[in-house]
């Protein structure tokens, strides 16, 4: 099995022992104290923490979203409805800020969501239709 | 109870008593919830025996004895070769349809609104109507926050004395004292100023802490049916910045073009002279100026070629109006 395994690979993709020790602390087992098991089990978690880093944008964008809607919604103004009102107003504040907005500083939120409330209520003017051209 | 009861609450009633018809008083509701639908088109078109590769669309009926001049009619004797000559009509490719989906263009963002901003005193909320006018000096800003952008992606939100990390800033060292123009928003106890897109008057003044590498992270990658794998350490280079000032000034005079920087030559150039070669540089009377001066006016190559160098007053980027990217 481990003739499979990258552990026993050129130098480029190897995982050194010692990482792999270092890593491996307090597994379940003979994972942590034995190369073969320790290095298969190794593997698996760092792929997985790799996988899991490049997910950690689209969580956090979700919880900025979801933050952002209930902070909102108490002044019934829906998250999507604040977000049109936001983009026809030309006002660029991201998720994140909007969030920590939100959490430390409700008077300037309120003045964005009352905002964004006069923008969304109005009917914006006539778009350039494009289809034409 | 719909489930968005909460938003509606204060609006309108969600049912409404009304005369019915049998004599008696009956409930209805006014509110309806409509299942949610997916789009999958905006315009739907049908299209005639597509499907499938024909030569060409058969016609709906065949053409009169008197116009079919190809073909010798005296020929049709029987009902077979009547058939015959409704056989392509009546074929069933004719009968398929294929629905094709058409999307409408999306909508064009441009011309885009005028860069404004408005502001908001705290004891006026909700402002529908009447917005306070601009005041005329110099806010206090020393309780203020601010959200500023320190590179094309990315918004701090920051008070005076904050330490960020940035990432990692061209040509800056420790110590030095950096100004960014792009303000989105600026809040105090008693009013607050949004930026549509950018507060044209304020600036945040930051002091460079340090650039390092970050820490490390371990990468590992592997594919286990090629048996591939790929193991390094990575680390990033950042910047950290301690937040000095915001200045918060509508009598702030807007930047002119930039000076003329003293190291021309390496504009000239495109890359930053050893010192061993500005040696040999010939200078003016002053001493200071080099005599190239005269011959070139120190202007872009390209355009954010100085704010790369940090040559600028402020570093500015998207949605401010005077960002390179903007200009058209």
């Amino acid at each position: 099995m481990i003739s499979l395994s990258p552990v026993c690979l050129g130098s480029g993709g190897r995982i050194p022992r010692e990482v792999i020790f270092q890593i491996a602390r307090g597994f379940y087992g003979r994972s942590k104290g034995c190369l073969k098991l320790a290095a298969r089990k190794v593997e698996h978690a760092l792929f997985k923490s790799y996988l899991a880093r490049h997910d950690r944008s689209r969580l956090f964008r979700r919880h900025w979203i979801s933050r952002i809607n209930s902070a909102s919604r108490e002044y019934n103004m829906p998250y999507a409805w604040l977000q049109c009102a936001l983009q026809r107003g030309n006002i660029h504040l991201d998720r994140k800020t909007l969030c920590t907005l939100a959490e430390t500083e409700p008077v300037s939120f309120k003045c964005v969501v009352d905002e964004a409330k006069r923008l969304f209520y109005v009917p914006p003017s006539k778009r350039r239709d494009t289809s034409d051209l | 109870m719909n489930s968005r009861g909460g938003i509606l609450a204060g609006r309108a009633p969600l049912l409404r008593t009304v005369f019915g018809g049998h004599g008696h008083f009956e409930q209805r509701r006014l509110v309806v919830n409509h299942p949610y639908r997916r789009v999958v088109g905006h315009k739907m078109e049908i299209m005639v025996g597509k499907h499938r590769i024909v030569r060409g669309i058969a016609p709906k009926y065949p053409l009169h004895p008197i116009f079919d001049t190809d073909k010798n009619m005296n020929l049709f004797l029987t009902f077979r070769d009547l058939k015959l000559r409704w056989k392509f009509c009546l074929h069933p490719s004719r009968k398929r349809v294929n629905i094709a989906r058409k999307w409408r263009n999306p909508q064009s963002v441009n011309p885009a609104p005028r860069p404004t901003c408005s502001f908001i005193l705290h004891s006026l909320m909700p402002h529908r109507s009447a917005q306070p006018e601009f005041p005329a000096g110099r806010l206090d800003a020393s309780n203020c926050f601010a959200v500023f952008k320190s590179n094309a992606h990315y918004q701090h939100k920051v008070t005076v004395g904050d330490i960020v990390q940035t990432e990692k800033m061209h040509r800056r060292e420790a110590g030095e004292q950096v100004t960014f123009g792009t303000v989105l928003m600026v809040g105090s106890r008693d009013w607050t100023i949004i930026g549509k897109p950018t507060v044209p008057y304020a600036k945040v003044k930051a002091t460079i802490e340090q650039q390092t590498l970050a820490g490390e992270t371990v990468v590992f990658k592997y594919l286990r049916h090629r048996r591939w794998s790929h193991f390094y350490r990575q680390r990033q280079w950042v910047t950290m910045l301690r937040i000095d000032e915001i200045v918060v000034d509508p009598l702030m005079q807007p930047e002119g073009p930039p000076s003329k920087p003293l190291r021309l030559l390496d504009l000239w150039a495109n890359r930053w002279l050893y010192p061993e070669e500005l040696e040999g540089v010939k200078m003016a009377g002053d001493g200071v100026h080099p005599v190239v001066a005269d011959t070139y006016d120190g202007s872009e190559h390209q355009p954010g070629s100085f704010q790369r160098r940090g040559l600028t007053e402020a570093y500015r980027f998207p949605p401010d109006a005077s960002s390179y990217w903007q200009k058209q």
